[in-house]
């Protein structure tokens, strides 16, 4: 196995001082142990009974307790060999070579890495740093179990720890699991019963090549993707400015999925952009240029180079999980990111048009797409009818302003009175009201200037451009772009070079050369965090669990071979996303079932070894669209624009933006939530959704979306209009249908929204909830007057049974 | 609809038995809902937490004044503005990082200045409810921040950075303290703006910091709060009682999801979320609602009152939240951005806090509560001492002031400041700070250490990197703590 070896440690007479093997020794057995054991309750932050073991200040300060050097008289290790009263880890003995390897640690004086000011991080020996080559795979005792090569390596891992994996999932828990995962959707009665009829040993094969051939693949992986980018339908920080042809680049991206388009092309066009303007590729660097930027703020400078520290960042987590901007004020802390390396590739994005020139009006770099006769026409004919009605809200406006103006004077006498007429006064004021309410000059809805603004326009897309003069950037002092230091020539991260470095010519930005340093086949950075991506979307979790920091401060690979294996697979494969989906999810360990085992979780409680499939709450986008699925209201329909640019969601100020209550259009609402428009900070009232479970932030690159339990999501679960409305949809449509009996109704329910046939104990759970509250309700309406009575109460009953499965954790939570 | 939900709460069930309506029920659910969390043996991440070092405050009300109060016409008296009224600036602006007007003439203060307190302090007679007050206030006259527009100003006042996306204040100081009633959010936001050109949730957003340290969001500042509801929090169409029963069948399918597929912490934190929220959805419309309040006290807010009623429920609000054991919460007034017709708006909108204002103060105190709650009223920053008519003509009617970020005046009260303190000074024209200038980081800074956390280490780990709210910035004022 390929030990996990630390970043070089400068070592000095400061302090400790230790054999390389020593530090080795420590990395690979024992910083584990510690973190992973012990840190839990003894980390910096929870510190229990004051002792903490996961860092070099907290064990100097627990020298008492764990008597380095003289293992005999350590309390940490009577402790973990469960010598004495106390027991640690409580919930389960370490592992005889544990004990063994922390013996040893403290025999050797409890040595810990330290790093005195001065030393700097190198990439030497760092394991994500190293070429990927394809390791064999493992020799396992039950070779039996495994079906593919992935799960040698799983299963090598499991034995190690003597564990067992559980036993498979059930054909309907897989079926479920897996079209959840490859599209986010839920598996229809139909497909049930046709995975359930066909018994031959393709069956699983034949239902993972139809998912990965629908449109809802592109659907549910393109916004994975868009997680890890800065997209949202507007920008602005803290302003929601609208931007209207932002959908081109989400489109793109689901279309990418959907062709399968190899990974190192759809790196290539993101970052380079596409020579071919008319194709609709065009709208690729869309990931560079939507984003969160200020650029109405008055400091040009200073938001230029944040716009392209951001960039840096995007790209340095997005494509090579490296947190680049840290080392925008300084050297890079951790890992062998210097200051210049930073404002090396700062210098390429700043050598890049992503604003327009100007100030509050420019906005972002569009590019025309290409014209053909048919969008040239459609455009004139567009403009002729948008002349058409300026000049007919401008009149209209100028006579609205000639009523008005009678009735202001008249308001004005009519206050002077004495007496005075308040009556008169509320009548005028309100026929005032209303007359400029009609005009739509009432508050900032302006019918005028908002008409103006709509002037049509030949389509664009937001895309990124060359400077005409591409230049090095200087060092920004502290990020400040009024301090300004050397010059840093663009360049590529110093410490990751696989081969010579390509020069970056002085009259283009050098967008091209990072793109194919960046996805060169000897990058050993760009397939691992990529496949890593693929395997958090299908398991809960990374091989490295923080999918956006490869580096020394980010987790380390449980398991690093199975890492590489699948990055050199994706490589072999001319970079398919496709191919290395079916190569996962046909995996064994892939169709584990989800059931808990006491004795494997005591051993491994975060089942990182995977001895079982993760129990896994649905993402947002899941649970709202297969609510819509199963109430029959989702428009599987397509993309396009999201943006309802009315008068009544567009605040006339320039520059222009959404207003609180925006209204997303009916024929965007019931489609697919990735077409939903998406805003920064917070999402729309209709899509309230969003805002509660856990939706990524577009402003940040969120690889792994940290799923929450908190009291605002189930007071939405049991109460929010839409889970109401749809479960109340849901009900009608079943009690309206007279060829069922109740029976039958819940065992559809079941099977639609669980995909499972009922059991006896559901069907009976359900007919006597039904019963009792549709009785209940009956009474209340007895009780009530006639304004009150609740509408249809068997159907109310029906509807609130829906609910409770929608809002129940079987639904919920994908097995 | 039939049955509203009724307030009190639905003896059915023993675990929800309470003792009585008003503060005794809600102290006794949060008791018990603290008592059930620690039987599950779960950890609740909004579980008090013990701050670094003994706190003088247990609580913040931040009392926001959106669009930047003019200092020179409510605290800060300069009488060269008078004698000087009508002449150019005679000083300096950067036209290349600052907006300011070349027309530009010394404006007066819009009303008349008199000494009040023990100290003698000069103040604005449009505030003369809060005059009786300055004794047990600490004014802060040279407050600074980076930028001179709101979005920014306001960015870096909530959340501590000026470009980036970074937590609230609120969701640093819950996420440091946790809150004390577990019934109610930790955080709660009354009225803010929601979008336009200066509000957004990211005011009140955690970012990174885990979900439940948000904020959440009464109402909104184009609602008058009386008609403002928490979202979702219960169902108007049925009855308690069939709501309940609906929870039972959905907690019951949970109970049977647990036993088919083992124990699962997901699972049983679910389970646990909705009792909670149910709770919730019973203890919180009792605090939101004022009726409870006697005749007496809502006199005080000014409630009832057509200038002040709006503004004086968000402040009593707030005393019976802060009452209530939440955590951190912000009072928002909008329209502070006198940009034109000062004299005439500058009037309305201290007509409308000053009694109210007043009313809180002395109702804290009359409660014990100003003893360890921080009360902080500010805008996000100050106003120039010239007006900034375009036209030289303009009526002084018509006349207002621009933005100013080199100085404001804000005031502190309660749980550990000094009383009775002017700390800071302007220049001649209230323009720039020349003394005892304090950031908004600084502000930051203070704020933490009066509850009892050091703001260099309360951090959160995120991406690789430790944040802080005060970045790499901030110093604790000492001058002012007492």
């Amino acid at each position: 196995m390929k030990k996990v070896i630390p970043i070089l440690i400068g070592l000095s007479s400061l302090g400790w001082s230790a054999a390389p093997s020593q530090s080795e020794f420590f990395e690979s057995k024992v910083r584990p142990i510690l973190f992973s054991r012990c840190g839990t309750c003894h980390s910096e932050k929870v510190k229990m009974k004051g002792i903490e073991l996961t860092s070099r200040e907290g064990v100097h300060l627990a020298r008492d307790f764990i008597a380095p050097g003289t293992p005999n008289s350590s309390r940490l290790l009577q402790a973990v060999r469960y010598d004495g009263k106390v027991k640690m880890p409580p919930s389960a003995k370490l592992s005889d070579d544990e004990i063994v390897s922390l013996t040893q640690w403290v025999k050797e004086g409890a040595f810990w890495p330290e790093t005195p000011m001065g030393a700097k991080p190198s990439a030497a020996g760092y394991w994500a740093f190293q070429p990927v080559h394809k390791p064999a795979a493992p020799v396992v005792k039950n070779s039996s179990w495994a079906r593919s090569e992935i799960d040698r390596f799983i299963l090598a891992k499991l034995e190690q720890k003597g564990l067992k994996p559980v036993q498979d999932a059930s054909k309907y828990e897989l079926l479920r699991r897996v079209t959840l995962d490859l599209t986010g959707l839920l598996p229809s009665p139909d497909e049930i019963e046709a995975f359930l009829a066909d018994r031959s040993p393709q069956a699983f094969e034949c239902v993972v090549d139809r998912l990965l051939g629908s449109r809802a693949f592109g659907e549910r992986w393109g916004r994975h993707w868009l997680d890890v980018t800065y997209y949202a339908d507007t920008t602005g920080v803290g302003r929601r400015i609208p931007l209207p042809e932002a959908w081109r680049y989400r489109d793109y991206v689901i279309q990418s999925f959907n062709d399968d388009k190899p990974y190192d092309q759809f790196v290539r066009e993101q970052i380079a952009g596409v020579e071919d303007r008319t194709k609709p590729e065009i709208a690729s660097t869309g990931f560079l240029v939507l984003g969160p930027w200020a650029w109405f703020s008055y400091d040009r400078k200073q938001v230029r180079l944040d716009v392209a520290d951001l960039q840096t960042d995007l790209v340095g987590r997005t494509f090579l999980g490296l947190t680049v901007g840290c080392a925008r004020c300084h050297d890079h802390k951790f890992d062998p990111i210097t200051n210049k390396d930073y404002y090396g590739l700062a210098g390429i994005f700043l050598s890049t048009k992503t604003l327009a020139p100007g100030n509050s009006e420019g906005g972002i770099n569009t590019v025309l797409l290409p014209e053909t006769i048919g969008t040239v026409r459609h455009y004139a004919s567009e403009y002729e009818t948008w002349q058409r009605t300026v000049a007919d809200v401008e009149a209209a406006e100028e006579l609205n302003q000639q009523e008005q103006a009678p009735l202001k004077k008249r308001i004005e006498s009519l206050k002077l009175e004495t007496p005075r007429d308040p009556a008169a006064i509320a009548a005028a004021e309100s026929q005032l009201a209303s007359l400029k309410k009609k005009s739509g000059s009432a508050a900032d809805r302006q019918i005028v200037p908002f008409t103006k603004y709509m002037k049509p326009a030949l389509p664009y897309v937001y895309a990124a451009e060359d400077m005409d003069f591409p230049e090095d950037a200087r060092i920004a002092v502290r990020g400040d772009a009024h301090q300004l230091g050397d010059y840093a020539p663009r360049r590529f991260l110093s410490a990751v070079s696989f081969e010579p470095p390509t020069e970056i010519p002085p009259h283009s930005s050098g967008r091209k050369e990072l793109a194919d340093w960046i996805a060169s086949d000897k990058n050993p950075l760009t397939a691992r965090v990529y496949v890593n991506r693929i395997w958090h979307h299908l398991f809960g979790d990374g091989i490295v669990a923080t999918t956006e920091n490869f580096g020394s401060r980010g987790e380390a690979p449980t398991h690093p071979e199975l890492l590489d294996y699948l990055a050199a697979r994706l490589i072999e494969n001319g970079w398919s996303t496709k191919k290395i989906i079916q190569d996962i999810v046909l995996s064994r360990v892939y169709r584990l079932s989800s059931k808990q085992d006491q004795k494997s979780d005591e051993i491994d409680p975060d089942n990182k070894l995977l001895w079982r499939a993760n129990r896994r709450r649905l993402e947002v986008e899941a649970i709202r669209d297969s609510i819509l699925q199963v109430s029959g209201r989702l428009d599987r329909g397509h993309g396009g624009p999201a943006l309802p640019l009315t008068a009544q969601n567009v605040h006339t100020i320039a520059p222009f933006f959404l207003e609180d209550d925006s209204v997303i259009e009916d024929s965007v609402r019931f489609r697919r939530t990735v077409y939903q428009p998406i805003m920064r900070n917070s999402q729309v009232e209709d899509v309230d959704i969003l805002n509660l479970f856990d939706f990524k932030d577009p402003d940040q690159v969120v690889g792994t979306r940290i799923p929450t339990t908190v009291p605002t999501q189930t007071l939405y679960l049991m109460n929010a209009p839409f889970v109401k409305q749809e479960s109340r949809r849901l009900a009608e449509s079943l009690v309206n249908d007279k060829t069922l009996d109740d029976g039958a109704r819940v065992a559809r329910i079941i099977v639609t929204a669980l995909n499972r046939p009922a059991t006896d104990r559901d069907v009976q759970q359900a007919k006597q909830f039904l019963s009792e509250f549709e009785t209940d309700l009956r009474k209340l309406n007895a009780q009530s007057s006639a304004a009150d009575q609740l509408p249809d109460p068997r159907v109310e009953a029906w509807a609130r049974y829906c609910h409770a499965i929608f809002a129940s954790s079987e639904f919920l939570y994908r097995r | 609809m039939i049955h509203p939900i009724d307030p009190t709460p639905d003896s059915r069930r023993g675990f929800l038995r309470t003792l009585g309506s008003g503060f005794g029920s809600v102290a006794f659910a949060a008791m018990a809902a603290e008592q059930s969390a620690q039987a599950a043996g779960t950890e609740n991440p909004l579980a008090p937490k013990k701050p670094h070092f003994p706190p003088k405050a247990k609580r913040v009300i931040l009392l926001w004044m959106q669009g930047g109060p003019s200092q020179a016409d409510l605290f800060d008296f300069k009488p060269r503005l008078k004698s000087e009224a009508g002449n150019k600036i005679p000083f300096k602006v950067n036209a290349a990082t600052e907006r300011f007007e070349a027309t530009a003439r010394l404006m007066p203060p819009v009303s008349a200045f008199k000494q009040v307190g023990n100290n003698g302090m000069w103040m604005s007679d449009l505030l003369p409810h809060l005059s009786g007050k300055t004794d047990e206030l600490c004014f802060l006259r040279a407050m600074q921040t980076d930028s001179p527009a709101h979005p920014g100003a306001i960015r870096i006042f909530q959340t501590g950075a000026l470009q980036f996306v970074r937590p609230s204040m609120g969701s640093w100081v819950v996420y440091g303290l946790g809150t004390e009633n577990q019934n109610l959010p930790g955080f709660v936001v009354i009225s803010p703006m929601l979008y336009g050109d200066d509000g957004s949730p990211l005011h009140y957003s955690n970012v990174f910091l885990p979900a439940i340290y948000q904020g959440t969001r009464l109402g909104n500042a184009s609602t008058p709060v009386k008609d403002s509801k928490i979202g979702y929090l219960g169902d108007p169409t049925l009855p308690r009682e069939l709501q309940r029963r609906h929870l039972d069948l959905i907690q019951a399918r949970n109970r049977l999801d647990l036993e088919t597929m083992g124990s699962d912490r997901n699972i049983e934190g679910l389970i646990q979320s909705y009792e909670l929220a149910f709770r919730m959805q019973m203890q919180a419309p009792e605090v939101f609602d004022l009726t409870k309040e006697s005749k007496a006290t809502q006199d005080l807010y000014g409630i009832g009152e057509k200038e002040t009623d709006n503004f004086g429920r968000k402040c009593l609000l707030a005393r019976r939240l802060a009452e209530a054991g939440v955590r951190y919460i912000q009072v928002t007034d909008n329209g502070w951005d006198h940009h034109t017709r000062i004299n005439e708006l500058l009037r309305k909108s201290t007509a409308g806090i000053d009694k109210p204002l007043t009313g809180l103060l002395s109702d804290l105190k009359a409660r014990g509560l100003l003893d360890d709650t921080l009360v902080i009223w500010t805008g996000e920053f100050g106003r120039t001492p010239y007006d900034q008519s375009i036209n030289p003509a303009a009526g002084s009617d018509d006349r207002g002031r621009d933005h100013n970020p080199y100085c404001w005046t804000m005031f502190l009260a309660g749980a550990g400041v000094k009383q009775g303190m002017v700390y800071g000074q302007t220049d001649e024209y209230a323009w720039r700070s020349v003394d005892g200038g304090v950031h908004v980081h600084d502000l930051h800074a203070t704020i933490l250490h009066l509850l009892g956390l050091n703001h260099e280490k309360l951090t959160y780990r995120y991406s690789g990197r430790d944040f802080r709210l005060t970045d790499v910035y901030g110093r604790v004022v000492n001058e002012i703590l007492a």
